[in-house]
C-alpha cells in the first residue's frame, strides 16, 4: 500500500526516518487505549480507564521512508478537558475516536475537532475521524454515511474500525502515515516560510534521521 | 490504635514509617484517616444512601469498570461475586453522597487495600475521607487542585534537583503530563503493591499540615510530594541519566517506566 517515490528521486538510496507525534482523542470508553494496544501489540484486552496519558511507539518501514509513531493515548473523561491542550501540543496527527454504538461520543468528537481547529492551522495537523467498535454493529447508533459525510465536509481521513476484532486498525494508521509523508513531499517541493521543515529538530517539526 | 486520634503520637508515626502489619492495616487506616469518627458522627447515613436507586448515568459507568479494577485480586475476580457487589454498593453510595463529583474511576482503588471485610460502612467512610482529606479537589471539575499541585511540585523540584527541573523545563513538559497518574491514584498504578501500602501507611499518618507550602488552601500531604521528588530525582537527576532522554517523548517514556530499583519499598521509604 505504500506509495512509491513519495519523496522524489533526489533521496534515492537514502531511507529517511520521520518521527511523528500522534494523539488519540475522544470520549471515555470509546476504545482509544484498545486501538493503540491493538496497533502496537496486536492484541485486545479490557484495560483500566486511562489516567492522564499513556504512551506507545510503533515503527513503520515503508518503501520510501521509515515512519516512527509516538502515540499519546489520552484520558477520555470530561474532567481532563481543561488540560488536554497540553497533550496534543506539537502533535502531527490526531485520531478523533468515537463509538459507533454511542451517538453522544460522535457529537463529542465534533467538539474535539473544534478544539483542534483552534490550536492548529489546517495544514499543520493530519486529523482522522475513527468510528470504533464495528463489532457492535447490531447496536449501531451512528451510520457509516454520517461519519463519512462529516469527515468529508471537514476534510478529515475517515475509517470505521474494531480494536476487538482487529478491523482496519492498521489501515487507519497507515493512511495517516501516507498522508503525513505526502505533506512532507509537498513541503519539500514548495517550502513556505510558515511550514515546518523536515529537518527541523525543534519540538513542532517532525524529526528526521537516516536509517 | 484505638487511641490514635490526630495528631498521631511519635510512636505511631514510627510504626507507620516501618510499615503497619497487614493484619492491622485496615483497622489502623480507619483510625488514622478519621473515618471511624466520621462513621460515628453519621450513623445510618450509609444505609440510607445504600437504599436509594442512584443515578443511572453513574451506575452504568461503575458497572462497566467493576470487573476491570482488580483483575488479579481474588476477592473481586468473579462477575457479580461478593467483592464486586460490595464495591458496587460503596461506589454507588459515594455518587449519591457527592453528586457533584459522581463517579471517578480512581479513588476506589484505595478500597482494594482497605479490606471491605471491615464492613461496607467502614469502607465507605474511608473512601469519603480519602477523597476529602487526602486528595481534596482532585476529583472535582477541571482538575484545578491537581494543576496547582503540579506547579507546587515543580517549584519544589527546582530546589531538590535543579538538573531534573532544568531538563523538564527545557523540554516543556508540564507537570500535569507525568504527575497526574501518580497523584490521582496515589501511586497505586505506579509502584509495586508492597511499596504502595508502605507509602499509604505514611500518607495516612501525615495528614496534618506541616510545611510552609501547606498553608495553601487545598493542603496536600507532603509525603506525596516527597515520593514524587524522590522518583524524579533518581530518574532525571544527573546528566548521566539524561543522556537517554533527549526528546520529550523519551523523557515521558522514562517517567512512565521507572526503574524497579527506585520503586522498591525499602529504598523508597528510606529516601522519603
Amino acid at each position: 500500500m505504500a506509495q512509491k517515490a513519495i519523496l522524489g528521486t533526489s533521496l534515492e538510496g537514502i531511507c529517511p526516518t520521520y518521527l511523528y507525534k500522534v494523539v488519540l482523542l475522544g470520549s471515555t470508553s470509546v476504545g482509544k487505549s484498545s486501538l493503540a494496544y491493538r496497533y502496537v501489540k496486536n492484541d485486545f484486552k479490557e484495560s483500566l480507564p486511562t489516567v492522564g496519558c499513556s504512551f506507545f511507539t510503533q515503527t513503520l518501514k515503508l518503501e520510501v521512508a521509515t515512519v516512527k509513531f509516538e502515540i499519546w493515548d489520552t484520558a477520555g473523561q470530561e474532567k481532563y478537558h481543561s488540560v488536554c491542550h497540553l497533550y496534543y501540543r506539537g502533535a502531527h496527527a490526531a485520531l478523533l475516536v468515537y463509538d459507533i454504538a454511542n451517538k453522544e461520543t460522535f457529537n463529542r468528537a465534533k467538539l474535539w475537532l473544534r478544539d483542534l481547529e483552534k490550536e492548529f492551522l489546517p495544514d499543520e495537523i493530519v486529523i482522522a475521524l475513527v468510528g470504533n467498535k464495528t463489532d457492535l454493529a447490531a447496536e449501531r447508533e451512528v451510520a457509516t454515511e454520517e461519519g463519512e459525510e462529516f469527515a468529508r465536509t471537514k476534510n478529515l481521513l475517515f475509517m470505521e474500525t474494531s480494536a476487538k476484532s482487529n478491523h482496519q486498525v492498521e489501515d487507519i494508521f497507515m493512511a495517516i502515515a501516507q498522508e503525513l509523508l505526502q505533506q512532507e513531499q509537498k513541503k519539500a517541493s514548495a517550502p513556505s516560510p510558515h511550514g515546518r521543515s523536515t529537518v527541523d529538530l525543534g519540538e513542532s517539526g517532525a524529526r528526521m534521521g537516516c536509517c | 490504635w484505638g487511641g490514635c486520634v490526630a495528631p498521631p503520637t511519635p510512636q505511631i508515626r514510627l510504626r507507620c514509617q516501618k510499615g503497619i502489619p497487614p493484619s492491622l492495616r485496615g483497622r489502623a487506616w480507619q483510625y488514622l484517616s478519621g473515618s471511624k469518627v466520621k462513621l460515628e458522627q453519621n450513623i445510618g447515613k450509609f444505609d440510607e444512601l445504600d437504599l436509594l436507586p442512584g443515578d443511572p448515568k453513574w451506575l452504568d459507568v461503575i458497572e462497566r469498570d467493576l470487573h476491570r479494577q482488580f483483575p488479579f485480586h481474588e476477592m473481586f475476580v468473579s462477575r457479580g461475586g461478593h467483592g464486586q457487589q460490595d464495591l458496587f454498593r460503596v461506589l454507588k453510595a459515594y455518587t449519591l453522597y457527592r453528586p457533584e463529583e459522581g463517579y471517578w474511576d480512581v479513588p476506589w482503588r484505595h478500597l482494594g487495600a482497605h479490606p471491605l471485610s471491615l464492613g461496607l460502612q467502614q469502607a465507605f467512610w474511608c473512601l469519603v475521607q480519602i477523597c476529602e482529606k487526602y486528595l481534596p479537589g482532585y476529583y472535582s471539575e477541571k482538575l484545578e487542585a491537581i494543576q496547582l499541585d503540579g506547579q507546587i511540585l515543580f517549584s519544589l523540584l527546582h530546589k531538590v534537583s535543579p538538573v531534573a527541573y532544568k531538563h523538564l523545563s527545557k523540554q516543556k513538559i508540564d507537570p500535569i503530563l507525568y504527575m497526574t497518574e501518580w497523584f490521582m491514584c496515589a501511586f497505586s498504578r505506579t509502584l509495586p503493591w508492597s511499596s504502595v501500602l508502605r507509602v499509604w501507611d505514611m500518607f495516612f499518618c501525615e495528614a496534618s499540615p506541616c510545611a510552609a507550602w501547606r498553608s495553601l488552601p487545598h493542603l496536600s500531604p507532603c509525603r506525596d510530594f516527597r515520593v514524587v521528588l524522590v522518583l524524579l530525582k533518581h530518574t532525571l537527576g544527573s546528566s548521566d541519566k539524561l543522556k537517554s532522554c533527549q526528546g520529550q517523548y523519551e523523557t515521558m517514556e522514562r517517567l512512565r517506566a521507572l526503574s524497579p530499583k527506585i520503586m522498591q519499598e525499602t529504598f523508597l521509604v528510606q529516601e522519603v
